[in-house]
């Protein structure tokens, strides 16, 4: 995996960081001239989840084995769509306020077909796959974690509650089985 | 020096420490992010699971603390183990609670 990471690597950037995400310089980023389509997802942090006012987030991050974790999927993503596309991945980390956004995924390919699907390939993987945590706030004091997917393999839970959204913004989405 | 006697190094109380995510944090003190089990070599990961069960019932009791150690993957240098793999002193664990990033 190692190798095949190593091949990709200009064409992957990921980061988790604490500082406010620079949407502007991510747009920016010059796309390969061979590309025609750019792609951009933000999540934002959303001020509703199950019911509950959140007025924000602290997300909890495992640094180093999340960097591993975005390139890989990303890995698995260009080697399924486009091998030539650029991604870049920047995820925050620490106490984020309603409407700060919490990830930026950026993807830049030939054609707009594949940005979409690696996009959004990216972004539900990262949700189930990647060693993140969120701990919201809520107006009456309150604090909670959120429940999540389990990573370990004998123990394949979703703690998906029966409706509702993250507050990130993102979808309850099924899990195939077997 | 008395050439009968012989160095003899000896482990007291070996301990190997876990490095805590997410929940798990709320067992701790604000700035803390780890705690320290008795290790006794070797120690394969369901055991290790057990022990924290103990440790972290014994630190701030919760109906919950099982459940969540089970759900969770203990892993050893950003690599997921299994509960049947076998850690040592020198393994460099977290326990990582169900994810839920984006």
């Amino acid at each position: 995996m190692e190798s095949i990471v190593s091949e990709f690597n200009h064409q992957i950037s990921v980061n988790v960081t604490n500082d406010v995400i620079d949407l502007q310089s991510v747009i920016m980023k010059n796309p390969a001239c061979t590309h025609g389509a750019g792609n951009i997802f933000i999540g934002y942090v959303r001020d509703l989840n199950l019911g509950k006012k959140v007025v924000g987030i602290e997300y909890d991050c495992y640094e180093s084995m999340c960097l591993k974790v975005f390139k890989e999927i990303t890995l698995e993503a260009l080697v399924k769509w486009d091998k030539n596309a650029l991604v870049t991945i920047i995820h925050r980390q620490g106490f984020l306020n309603v409407s700060e956004v919490s990830v930026v995924i950026m993807v830049t390919s030939k054609h707009r077909d594949e940005s979409y699907k690696i996009s959004r390939y990216i972004i539900e993987e990262i949700k189930t796959r990647a060693p993140i945590w969120k701990k919201e706030f809520y107006t009456d004091g309150e604090t909670d974690w959120v429940k999540g997917h389990a990573l370990c393999q004998h123990r394949k839970v979703d703690h998906h509650e029966s409706d509702g959204h993250f507050a990130c913004g993102g979808t309850i989405h099924s899990h195939a089985k077997g | 020096m008395n050439p009968n006697n012989k160095e003899i190094n000896i482990q007291i109380d070996p301990k190997i420490q876990i490095r805590l995510f997410g929940a798990f944090r709320g067992y701790l003190m604000a700035k803390e992010n780890f705690i320290e089990l008795p290790l006794s070599n070797p120690m394969s990961v369901a055991q290790v699971k057990e022990l924290l069960i103990q440790h972290l019932d014994n630190l701030k009791p919760n109906e919950n603390t099982k459940n969540l150690v089970l759900d969770s993957a203990i892993a050893c240098d950003d690599q997921i183990l299994q509960d049947s793999d076998f850690v040592n002193l020198k393994s460099r664990l977290s326990i990582l609670p169900p994810v839920c990033g984006g």
